[in-house]
């Protein structure tokens, strides 16, 4: 394959449209029906936990432009609970972690019980959201309110009150595994021992554009649905598994979405319930979610506490490392296993690491449900081993760098196996070049004369300067679920490229356009890539798990190489000669007679051979998840009196591998490290003792804005993956997972004469304050 | 988050506006200027008043007139009018100090002051401003005409003020400080953030540079803004650079009952005055 196009900073084919503002979001869509459609709204729980004794729906069906009025038990005899979309955990998987994990179901809607703040319990459609939310504050419900659970650590304590009767000790998934690769010395004198507990706080992704779809019925009894997720097979197939639809009659569609970060690849009640209206009703409905109800409903993430203990000899050389974390996943999550074992392998690090004991326990408790969260498990993996790593430093006195060098993987190292497989079964191991030179590249990008610098302009002595670092790891492309690209050529020439997942950002449809042009060998300005369509491709999952460069892009490629071939093949068969080659622009017959794309394409319509060639599916399905290791290093300012922190300057040194362009993926690390930013200082969902939720609006729930984030300097080290054919690795999710540990670092460090040691995220100016307060005292 | 049904009435004058709240006495209304803190309690459902009457058309209430001794600011100035006219109102720039650090942008373009300091939120920075300023409160009803209250006599508690229910805000008159330097500091969690803590002082001087007046307010630390300086002893006759402002801050903030909100008082006490001697803005 030539390389024309992948690895140039090509701008995006999305941005004119971004720019001008002419992107159609699902808001768009529905907007553009004007009358035709009509607009649903849930009522939502206020109790975090109750029995409806009643609902009365009567005023509020007679409410002039009023539809319809369902309560959850009434839409429950139209549509079943959502069971897990799990195909069953990998064997291998599941004994080398001990997991175990009571299935549940999930009612699309609420039926007798409430279990959470948000949960809808009855749905309106009506000619306008206006008219539906008058009719929601008609409708009475009489609560018998139970106590609830909110607390991680007393929901697994005997006694606790149940949030689903099927799961006891509110315990939704257990993981544990133990390696013991070389015995600890006898006599553990001398050797350091560090314990604490680190907390990283709930918080939730915050999409600018919250959730949204529209339904509307075909003539054929069929479906069309635009639904702003991730996945648009996934939601098809919920559905149809939900209402006994066929599969082949619903066809679901992901508009342009305005960022979705693991929040849009679940599936919601809300995404059953409205096509099943439409379909009752036999008109359009569009349901386009508040942000009031994405901060209470649509799901949320980390939420986690670690107990650890690390022990390292008086050197600072890694021993053992234990952890037994609890991850609050609040009513449901369907993703748990993904984000509990992931949690527990990323412990791991990027360090040798001889002796390891891990427990993990995911609890149900009465808040909104949980889903894979941008770095689901990672951020929250690296907070407690890298605080350790440092806490340990401490006790020791040497440098937060100088230990990470003696126990870092390094060149001689890698690859690296960890003896325990991964979610897809396979093995684990660190597909690596050099970890110690990304430590190196990190220390770089904020040079010790910089620091210096700062540190001397600084007058102000409240204001103290520090420097943290930080490393992460994490698994990316795993499978075992494929991807597919349907590649056709149209009689114009041009070539059509079908995918599967929904996009919001990524920029798939210029970087998988670099792909097939270098494939194809023609100018980028002939493909058009199209995504998100169910009916686009045979196989597809979801835009997560920082897996769609590595699978979609692979599929891609393989379509198009297998699209030449199949052209190859034709022409050889239509002009009868063996002697046909691909070449830039087209294909040469015989050495001389050269065929431009645009003339294959007119044999597809003009001659009678056939019009099967012209279209080709790739497929791809990784064999084992491809790493990629990260180095965080944060200069922040900490003012003493006030505990405010600011992040001054902000690195990542990276080893993934060559950028299919490379503006796009630093724009996935500078954008994840903006969230990582708001994880590290300032987002911490919150509910009460009762279970109310306390920052149910953007005053409240802080996230970062452009004036917390400085430019983010980056540094890739590029190492060429062997599990795909495009060899690249994945990168959405490097962003977040280092900065809340690499922040902490630095804040330590800012504060040290003060004996300041941060051991949660995010890290307030109250808090920073009280941790003073608490030092002194 | 849809607004719930109202009615809306706009007016074109003063006069138009009185006679509305007067013909409504008992309807449950609100009177709309910017909004920026109005419809939001409405999207949420925490307020549903059934009229609102929309001043933002009334002539004549979105200036601001110089006079010798005091500037008159209509209550419809947005807050990025203040912002504006900086330049033109050095001896009050003060206010644009303030004004900076309400929300952003979109927020300071519609925000009005008369809105603010009718609403009087007790973290708010622009009530706070106006205690500090000793301006006077020109409010208007049917029945009671205009009548003039004092800034001291004006905030009662949170979202309390002592306008009569059928009165309107109509304009702020604040005296023109003479050799009075100003300082400014608020805590908020981001830029633009309701304040965690807030403090502004005056410092006046004599024509030999020594004290002759402070006041300092406070807001975000207490029910409502509250002036600290009323009662404390007070390093009058000083020199500036003989004061221990640190000091001054610490027993000023005293009086504040929360223990956390009393300790960041301390801080931005200090810092205003800081900066009222210095001129240096600090970095936060």
């Amino acid at each position: 394959m030539r390389n024309l196009y992948v690895g140039q900073p090509i701008d995006r084919v999305e941005d004119p449209k971004i720019l001008c503002g002419s992107l159609q979001y699902i808001g768009d869509l529905v907007s553009a029906q004007g009358d035709d459609c009509l607009h649903a709204a849930f009522l939502r729980s206020s109790e975090a936990s109750a029995k409806i004794l009643r609902i009365d729906t009567t005023t509020a069906a007679k409410r002039p432009g009023v539809h319809v009025v369902l309560t959850g038990r009434e839409v429950s005899a139209f549509i079943k609970p959502v069971r897990e979309q799990r195909a069953g955990l990998q064997p291998d998987f599941q004994a080398a972690l001990n997991i175990e994990c009571p299935p549940i179901s999930v009612d699309c809607m609420a039926i007798d019980r409430v279990r959470y703040v948000g949960e809808p319990i009855a749905v309106v459609v009506a000619e306008s959201r206006y008219i539906a939310e008058d009719a929601l504050r008609d409708i009475e419900v009489e609560y018998d309110v139970t106590s609830p659970v909110v607390d991680a650590d007393e929901a697994l304590s005997v006694g606790a009150p149940l949030v689903h009767e099927t799961t006891p000790q509110n315990a939704a998934i257990r993981v544990a595994f133990e390696r013991n690769g070389e015995p600890l010395p006898h006599d553990l004198t001398g050797c350091i021992v560090v314990e604490s507990t680190y907390r990283m706080a709930r918080q939730t992704a915050c999409p600018i554009e919250c959730r949204g779809l529209m339904a509307g019925p075909r003539e054929d009894g069929g479906m069309d649905i635009w639904n702003a997720t991730q996945g648009p097979q996934i939601v098809r197939r919920v559905l149809c598994a939900v209402t006994d639809w066929p599969i082949e009659s619903v066809r679901v569609m992901s508009p342009d979405i305005g960022g979705a970060f693991g929040q849009k690849a679940n599936v919601y009640g809300e995404e059953l319930v409205i096509p099943l209206l439409a379909k009752r009703i036999g008109r359009k409905i569009a349901w386009i979610e508040d942000r009031y109800e994405n901060l209470v409903s649509a799901t949320q993430g980390r939420d986690q506490i670690h107990r650890v203990r690390l022990t390292t000899d008086r050197k600072g050389r890694i021993l053992k490392w234990e952890d037994d974390f609890i991850v609050d996943l609040g009513v449901y999550n369907f993703s748990r296993i993904g984000v509990v074992t992931n949690t527990a392998v990323h412990l791991l690090g990027a360090y040798r690491v001889p002796n390891v004991r891990i427990t993990g326990v995911g609890v149900y408790t009465n808040k909104a449900p949980s889903s894979q969260f941008r770095g689901a498990g990672r951020p929250e993996a690296t907070f407690a081993l890298e605080r350790s790593l440092d806490a340990a430093a401490r006790k020791i006195g040497m440098s937060i760098w100088a230990i990470r060098e003696l126990n870092i993987l390094k060149e001689s190292d890698l690859p690296y196996a960890q003896g325990i497989p991964y979610r897809d079964g396979s093995p684990i191991v660190y597909d690596g070049k050099n970890y110690l030179k990304v430590l190196n590249e990190a220390k770089k990008l904020i040079p010790a004369d910089e620091i210096a610098k700062i540190t001397e302009g600084t007058r102000n002595p409240n204001l103290r300067i520090g420097v943290g670092v930080a490393t992460c790891m994490e698994a990316t492309g795993r499978g075992p679920e494929p991807e597919t690209a349907r590649v056709t050529l149209q009689a114009t020439g041009r070539l059509m490229i079908k995918t599967g997942v929904g996009v919001s950002g990524q920029s798939h449809r210029t970087v998988f356009a670099q792909v097939a042009a270098d494939a194809a060998r023609i100018p980028i300005d002939k493909i058009t890539v199209t995504t998100g369509d169910s009916d686009g491709v045979p196989a597809s999952l979801a835009s997560i798990a920082s897996r769609s460069a590595v699978l979609v892009g692979s599929a891609v490629l393989l379509g198009v190489e297998a699209l030449v071939e199949q052209i190859t093949n034709k022409l050889r068969e239509a002009f009868g000669t063996e002697s046909v080659e691909h070449i830039d622009g087209g294909f040469v017959l015989d050495r001389q007679r050269t065929m431009s794309w645009e003339d294959v394409g007119k044999l597809v319509d003009e001659s009678n051979i056939g019009r099967d060639f012209a279209e080709a599916v790739g497929k791809f399905v990784p064999n084992a998840p491809t790493w990629i290791m990260g180095a965080h290093v944060a200069l922040v300012q900490v003012d003493v009196e006030t505990g405010v922190t600011k992040v001054l300057c902000y690195g990542v040194a990276h080893e993934g591998s060559h950028s299919l362009n490379p503006r796009v993926a630093d724009g996935q690390v500078r954008g994840g490290v903006a969230q990582g930013i708001g994880s590290a200082l300032l987002e911490a969902f919150k509910y009460d003792e009762v279970g109310q939720p306390t920052t149910a609006n953007l005053a409240d729930y802080h996230i970062p804005s452009s004036l917390d984030i400085p430019s983010v300097r980056i540094a890739h080290l590029e190492v060429k993956s062997e599990l795909n054919p495009l060899g690249v690795r994945g990168i959405g999710e490097s962003g977040p997972i280092g900065s809340a540990a690499a922040i902490a670092s630095a804040i330590d460090d800012a504060l040290v004469d003060l004996g300041v040691v941060v051991d949660r995220a995010p890290a307030g100016f109250g808090y920073i304050l009280d941790s003073i307060i608490g030092a002194h005292a | 988050m849809k607004l719930p049904a109202f009615e809306w009435l706009p007016v074109k004058t003063v006069a138009e506006c009185v006679e509305a709240l007067s013909a409504n006495e008992g309807v449950e209304l609100k009177i709309i200027a910017g909004g920026q803190s109005l419809l939001p309690l409405m999207a949420l459902g925490m307020a549903s008043p059934a009229l609102l009457v929309d001043v933002n058309g009334v002539e004549g209430l979105n200036e601001v007139v110089e006079r010798d001794d005091h500037i008159e600011i209509g209550a419809l100035v947005r807050h990025n009018q203040l912002l504006a006219r900086a330049d033109r109102m050095a001896d009050f720039n003060i206010l644009s100090t303030a004004a900076r650090h309400i929300g952003h942008v979109g927020i300071r373009n519609r925000g009005t002051l008369g809105g603010s300091v009718s609403h009087a939120d007790p973290a708010s920075e622009l009530p706070a401003m106006m205690l500090l300023l000793q301006a006077t409160m020109v409010c208007e009803s049917k029945a009671g005409g205009v009548r003039s209250i004092p800034s001291d006599d004006f905030f009662l508690g949170p979202y309390t003020t002592a306008m009569d229910e059928p009165e309107m805000l109509t304009k702020l008159l604040i005296p023109r400080p003479v050799r009075t330097k100003f300082g400014f500091s608020e805590l908020a969690a981001r830029h633009g953030d309701f304040a965690a803590a807030g403090a502004a002082v005056a410092i006046s001087y004599s024509q030999g540079d020594r004290i002759e007046g402070i006041r300092a307010v406070t807001f975000a630390t207490n029910p409502k803004p509250t002036v600290v300086s009323a009662d404390a002893a007070l390093p009058l006759g000083e020199k500036a650079v003989s004061v221990s402002w640190t000091e001054l801050a610490k027993s000023l903030s005293s009086s504040i009952s929360d223990g956390r909100k009393r300790e960041l008082a301390k801080v931005m006490l200090s810092r205003a005055f800081r900066q009222a001697v210095s001129g240096v803005e600090n970095a936060y």
